[in-house]
């Protein structure tokens, strides 16, 4: 019997898991993803060196401070089938989907990474993920395609490698459940002047930041070469009834700025024009901009784009209004980055319906039923940027921790 | 007991790959090392059956130890318990992963590992064993100081999550009473002493000087507020935003309201208005749908109408409310001639002058007075602000334990997008609680006083306050405080500081055995 | 003969550690040439010892420290950069490259950039003349 089952181990799921346990509850994260981090997991630290506070390593620094606890459990790959809830406790059925590979034998050499033969079939655990063991994607194995392929059955040192696992059911019994299923991104292919997916250096900023994270700077997707000149388009597919979504999805100006200053930090020499509609940063305006003072090859001006081109080389044409005097003015850059927000998850609706929770319009969960021990936590509720989730996170788990303890 | 170490080789034979010739050759070379008592082979560490015959294992005459083995498995290091002979202070897991050569054979080097052992034993030679104190909490209260509204709603949720809490405050509340909050008010703060769990606050209470306890300080770092009006204009009134309700009730009707987002660009000053956006909106909204105006009009660099809000902002237009961007190169402007705003449009480039005989804005704030931040003596940055932990632990929490910090300071953002509900913070306030005790670390800094020529330099950069001078002009660490950084040694120009465990010798040793091998 | 580099790297034990160790989990391990040496924090670093590596032969040093702004102990990674900044300067002026000397912030999840960082620091080193101090202190 667990005392809280938090479903989606986002930063909002991981601070609750963190209070919950210094306070000493059993808790089981239930995760979808084979790693438990969320979206955070994908990004990059921004900073060069000054921090931005972008807060991506705070998850992860949690995690890594839980991940021994005895009293956490780690269900990846997993997710809620059913749910029979109950005044004092809840009943909860539990399906994990195979890893193929053992978390207590696997010691994480990376030996078997280095000999798959299919590129994207051992999915190798992000730094600080949890837990610290690859997964196999059975769609692209060759073991599992052609059955003639045990090289990493052969390498592994531990013999961790178990490709006869099947999908497993649990039922699990807890006293409190904290929905925390966040958000993903949104694709901005619906956004049609902005060509995104026709055109090979018109990147998202997740694609973005994985390039980072893979490179340690920018590059372009066609030629791998390094941008020069690269324009930051803010809300797109957020704030629109088009193609997207009609609220602000209040965290990518944050982060649009922040990849801006990464940017321009690790290669001085180039050029970023960032785009905006309105500036919704956290901060004071004067805070936030102070990094781009007196920089002349970072220019910040108001007015999105009207319609994204390709030209020569790959490169792109961005037409937009010029702010001010309407004219319009035409630029041409090496790459543009869409900043895109995030939406409740098509999952999140149907989670929230076996929890007895309504959602919104957009999906959001709109309420919480504390009275029978379900409760919400992160940007599953409103859009909230990573810090925010986290401190919405320990919140709530501290008022699963009352219930707990008024029940008793 | 001597001061040797003991080298416990975890057989990772089926990871490392090394074989048996290279092992001895390893062990004949680690066998004449001067401070390595004894190289001992063991089982693998990933066997959990097998980490438990580390408990009972012959030490040999070494007090200190090395366990080294090949996995990225950190969690092991951790959990391996050896004999009680060997100090766990003075144990050292090496994980090889770290230095193995890069390249597709991954076969550990020998000369490295051999080299690395060295560099730990020399190292581990000249260490002290050292450990964490555990001190218990003397007070059972949470001191909230503040000086706005917002410090007794903080007070209000504390009390309600079951914490004892007392509210400091400098202005009079002589007919208040807070269920379960112990009020002192009219108070003036002078300094803050003490550790985690036994703080002192002292005081000044109609002149005379007065002290209490706490065992952890919610300061509410928001933002004092500060009344600036703009600039006279005798047909131009000026209501603060968080009084417009009032003014709706008061039935008065008017040619043109103006919103301001912040009023700090108008009168130039440095410091600036943190608009609640969503009160804004509301305000607007209401003096469309009230009648209350012929003209409403919204004057803002930015519309912060954020997440869901933007659907209150399309709302509020959509009921009439205008909205108008300005660039910070043409800033607005209120008209001298009569009561008018103008001001440049950003978005279509069009000169507009707005009819405006109440102007609503919010009042300015600035955060707390430089000589307030020093007399707490709390860690703060070169701009007086209060240093919150950042990404590392964050939110609400001073670099210093047991100091929580709530608004503007703690987490850097406009209050309505901070958290208003307290409930993180609350929560870390009640786990710091519940523990009851604050752990004294035993790796700390300690002064020669013979050398110490009371600069004060270590007393101004310590991060944690933990370095004071004392009465007979000599700098004196609080141990209880100090955190094992190390910022002072290396700041005192008399070099009167040594950091238990990482001596100057002791690093001395290390670099000398990392550049044997080079020569 | 091909001669070896020779680096120290003063490296933080909070958040480089862990940035290391998450590299290495993902077999990204660190060159030969590269020694480690723990310290609490850099801000525990001397501008003597810096000073002292180099004369013992040392090819290079790198101190690797948390961002500012976000050092696990608030400030040391800010005065460790005031001491390498000073120290390049003393480099230049009595003829030392001061490339030999270089100071990386890097944050816990960034162990793939911490190690791109200390390869390109070995290529650079790989491109200057041999160190003078090499054999003086023996």
């Amino acid at each position: 019997m667990k005392e809280v089952v938090i479903i989606g181990g986002g930063p909002a799921g991981i601070g609750a898991a963190e209070t919950l346990l210094s306070l000493g509850k059993n808790v089981a994260i239930v995760d979808t993803a084979p790693f438990v981090g969320g979206v955070p997991l994908e990004l990059s630290c921004k900073g060069d060196i000054e921090c931005t506070m972008c807060h991506v390593c705070m998850p992860r620094d949690a995690s890594s401070r839980i991940c021994t606890s005895e009293k956490l459990e780690v269900l990846s790959n997993s997710s809620l089938k059913s749910a029979t809830l109950g005044p004092e406790t809840a009943e909860l059925e539990i399906v994990t989907s195979p890893r193929y590979v053992n978390p207590d034998k696997c010691i994480a050499c990376g030996k078997c990474m280095a000999v798959c033969p299919v590129q994207g079939a051992l999915i190798a655990p992000p730094h600080g993920a949890i837990p610290n063991a690859p997964s196999v994607d059975s769609e692209l194995c060759k073991h599992f395609k052609s059955r003639d392929c045990d090289l990493c059955i052969q390498i592994c040192p531990t013999k961790a490698f178990n490709f006869k696992e099947k999908q497993k059911a649990a039922k699990i019994q807890c006293k409190a459940i904290i929905l925390s299923t966040g958000l993903e991104p949104i694709d901005p292919s619906g956004v049609l002047h902005y060509n995104y997916g026709l055109l090979p250096n018109v990147l998202t900023s997740l694609d973005a930041e994985r390039i980072i994270v893979k490179h340690g700077e920018l590059r372009r997707p066609s030629d791998n070469q390094k941008p020069k000149k690269i324009a930051i388009v803010q809300c797109v597919g957020s704030r629109t009834t088009k193609g997207g979504v009609e609220y602000c999805s209040k965290f990518c100006c944050k982060y649009g700025l922040r990849i801006a200053r990464s940017f321009v930090e690790r290669a001085p020499d180039a050029e970023v024009d960032f785009l905006y509609m309105d500036l919704r940063t956290f901060e004071p305006r004067v805070e936030a901009l102070e990094w781009a003072a007196g920089k002349k090859n970072v220019k910040i001006s108001q007015g999105v784009p009207s319609i994204v081109q390709p030209t020569e080389k790959d490169n792109l044409l961005v037409r937009r209004t010029n702010p001010g005097d309407v004219s319009i003015e035409e630029n041409e850059y090496d790459m543009v980055v869409l900043s895109i927000g995030g939406q409740p998850r098509p999952e999140t609706k149907v989670l929230a319906a076996k929890l007895s929770l309504e959602v919104d319009s957009f999906g959001f969960v709109s309420n919480d039923n504390r009275k029978i021990g379900v409760f919400v936590a992160g940007s599953c509720k409103s859009p909230m940027d990573i810090e925010e989730s986290f401190a919405d996170g320990k919140a709530t788990g501290f008022a699963v921790i009352e219930r707990l303890e008024v029940n008793k | 007991m001597s001061k040797k170490t003991l080298v416990i080789l975890s057989d990772c034979s089926s990871c490392i790959g090394l074989g048996e010739s290279e092992l001895d050759n390893i062990l004949s070379l680690l066998k004449q090392d001067k401070n390595i008592g004894a190289i001992l082979r063991m089982k693998p560490v990933c066997d959990r059956k097998a980490r438990k015959e580390y408990k009972t294992l012959d030490v040999h005459g070494c007090d200190r130890a090395i366990i080294v083995y090949w996995c990225s498995m950190e969690q092991i290091g951790a959990s391996i318990t050896l004999p009680k002979k060997i100090h766990p202070s003075l144990v050292e897991t090496l994980n090889m992963s770290l230095c193995s050569p890069k390249g597709k054979n991954e076969r550990a080097n020998p000369e490295r590992l051999t080299r690395i052992i060295k560099e730990i034993a020399a190292r581990l030679s000249l260490a002290e064993p050292v450990k964490d104190r555990q001190i218990k909490f003397s007070s059972s209260e949470i001191s909230v100081i503040g000086s706005s509204d917002q410090a007794i709603k903080a007070a209000k949720a504390l009390a309600l999550h079951g914490i004892k809490t007392k509210l400091i405050v400098p202005q009079s509340l002589p007919n208040v009473k807070l269920e379960n909050i112990e009020i002192i008010d009219g108070a003036e703060i002078n300094g803050l002493s003490g550790i985690p769990g036994n703080f002192k606050i002292s005081y000044f209470k109609k002149g005379e000087r007065k002290e209490t306890d706490a065992a952890g300080i919610l300061l509410m770092s928001e933002r004092c507020l500060v009344d600036v009006r703009p600039p006279a204009n005798p047909r131009i009134k000026f209501v603060p935003l968080e009084q417009f309700e009032d003014h709706v009730k008061s039935g008065s009707r008017a040619k043109g309201i103006v919103f301001f987002d912040d009023l700090g660009s108008l009168t130039s000053t440095t410091d600036q208005s943190i608009p609640a956006w969503h009160i804004l909106l509301e305000s607007a909204k209401t003096a469309v749908t009230n009648k209350i105006a012929d003209s409403v009009c919204v004057v803002a660099r930015d519309v912060k109408a954020s997440g869901l809000l933007e659907l209150a902002w399309k709302e509020a237009a959509e009921a009439g409310v205008k909205f108008i961007r300005y660039e910070d190169k043409a800033r607005p402007k209120i008209e001298k001639s009569g009561p008018f705003v103008s001001v440049k449009d950003l978005v279509l480039g069009e000169s507009l002058l707005i009819p405006a005989d109440i102007i609503v804005a919010p009042i300015t704030s600035r955060p707390w007075e430089p000589s307030f931040i020093e007399k707490l003596f709390i860690p703060s940055d070169w701009n007086f602000r209060v240093r919150s932990r950042g990404p590392q632990r964050g939110l609400g929490q001073s670099t210093c334990d047991g100091i929580f910090l709530f608004g503007y300071s703690a987490f850097g953002k406009l209050t309505d997008q901070a958290y208003p509900d307290l409930g993180s913070v609350v929560s870390q306030i009640s786990s710091f609680m519940r523990q009851g005790y604050h752990v004294a670390k035993g790796a700390v800094a300690e002064i020669n006083e013979e050398k110490c020529s009371a600069c004060y330099t270590c007393v101004r950069t310590c991060p944690y306050r933990a370095a004071t001078m004392n009465a007979s002009w000599k700098a004196e660490i609080v141990s209880e405080k100090c955190a094992g950084c190390g910022s002072c040694v290396a700041v005192c120009p008399s070099k009167a500081i040594e950091l238990k465990n990482c001596t100057r010798e002791q690093i001395k040793s290390q670099i000398e055995t990392s550049l044997e091998v080079a020569i | 003969m091909t001669s070896k580099l020779n680096i120290v790297a003063f490296v933080c034990e909070n958040h480089v550690l862990s940035a290391l160790k998450a590299a290495s989990t993902a077999g990204d391990h660190l060159p030969e040439s590269v020694s480690i040496v723990k310290l609490p924090c850099t801000g525990r670093l001397e501008t003597t010892q810096i000073l002292d590596t180099l004369r013992e032969g040392a090819d290079g040093v790198a101190i690797i420290g948390c961002l500012e702004e976000n050092c696990y102990h608030d400030i040391g990674s800010m005065l460790a950069r005031g001491r390498v900044d000073r120290m390049k300067e003393l480099l230049k002026d009595i003829g030392i490259e001061p490339d030999r000397v270089e100071m990386f912030n890097i944050a816990s999840v960034s162990g793939s950039l911490l190690m791109l960082r200390i390869s390109q620091f070995e290529t650079k080193l790989a491109s200057l003349p041999s160190t003078p101090f090499k054999g003086v202190m023996k």
